[in-house]
């Protein structure tokens, strides 16, 4: 059993996994549980329509100045 | 020397800061991870300044060009610097464990991905679409899309500065959201520094 490659791997793999203690959050750690899986494999999905509904959220509420806000980053590089 | 080893290990985490970023992070946190790999990121970074110095300056003024990208370089190792030091100052003030230098600048040189990409596009779409917008519906759809994906590469950074805390230094949440709370305010005051100098408007961190 020593010898296998195979086993060797998975203990490997267990270990890496074991590096840090489950996050918990009090009585929210079953939302958190939920919400963070969607953060941890290709978060894009999730992070580019946020930011869409985020970014059309704050053209509501501040309307023309979003575009002076581009224009200054435009120039931030 | 040879470098494939430590360019594929690149390549590899890299995906994985875009595909997976949590399995990445603590794939490059484990003990033993070959150093070499940063090498990459950090010519990378090189590059993109050395071009954008041109962008700026132009090839007419070959001492302006120079002081410019000097500069500028100087400026994203001080930033990396301050960042380090403000990683050490969480160590020193919530950790109990030998400060892991080399995983923390592992961890943090990967960070700099969404930085690097943010600067690179800003600069390519400088070149293709120069600002002002206008306020017409082409103006307001290309200032609204580009807005949203800078949020996007600043979510993602926060993602990854996340990890950076929670595999580099073994923090968990509360400790994380702890220490942000000093950090976040001396990289504002460190934002205000640069663009006060001239050198970043938004700072290279």
């Amino acid at each position: 059993m020593k010898n296998d490659y195979f086993y060797q791997r998975l203990v490997d793999k267990m270990q890496q996994m074991a590096v840090i203690p489950p996050q918990t959050v009090g009585p929210l750690t079953p939302l958190y549980k939920r919400l963070v899986p969607q953060f941890k494999f290709f978060p894009f999905k999730i992070l580019i329509p946020a930011s869409f509904v985020a970014i059309i959220f704050a053209y509501l509420i501040f309307g023309l100045k979003l575009v002076k806000l581009a224009s200054l980053l435009q120039l931030s590089f | 020397m040879s470098l494939i080893k430590p360019f594929i290990l690149f390549l590899r985490n890299s995906i994985g800061t875009i595909t997976s970023p949590y399995v990445a992070y603590r794939q490059i946190s484990q003990i033993g991870q070959d150093k070499r790999q940063i090498i990459f990121i950090h010519l990378l970074i090189f590059f993109y300044f050395l071009l954008t110095s041109v962008l700026k300056i132009g090839l007419k003024n070959p001492f302006l060009l120079t002081v410019k990208f000097n500069s500028l370089y100087f400026s994203v190792y001080l930033g990396f610097a301050l960042m380090l030091c403000l990683f050490y100052l969480g160590y020193r003030l919530l950790s109990s464990q030998t400060f892991p230098f080399v995983r923390i600048i592992l961890l943090w040189s990967y960070s700099l991905w969404p930085t690097l990409f943010w600067f690179f596009t800003t600069s390519f779409f400088y070149l293709i679409l120069p600002p002002p917008r206008s306020i017409s519906y082409p103006g307001k759809l290309y200032s609204l899309s580009y807005l949203a994906f800078s949020l996007t590469l600043l979510f993602w950074k926060s993602i990854l500065y996340y990890l950076t805390l929670r595999f580099g230094l073994r923090f968990d949440l509360f400790k994380i959201i702890l220490i942000s709370l000093i950090i976040i305010p001396l990289v504002f005051v460190y934002s205000i520094f640069m663009y006060r100098l001239g050198i970043f408007k938004i700072p290279f961190i």
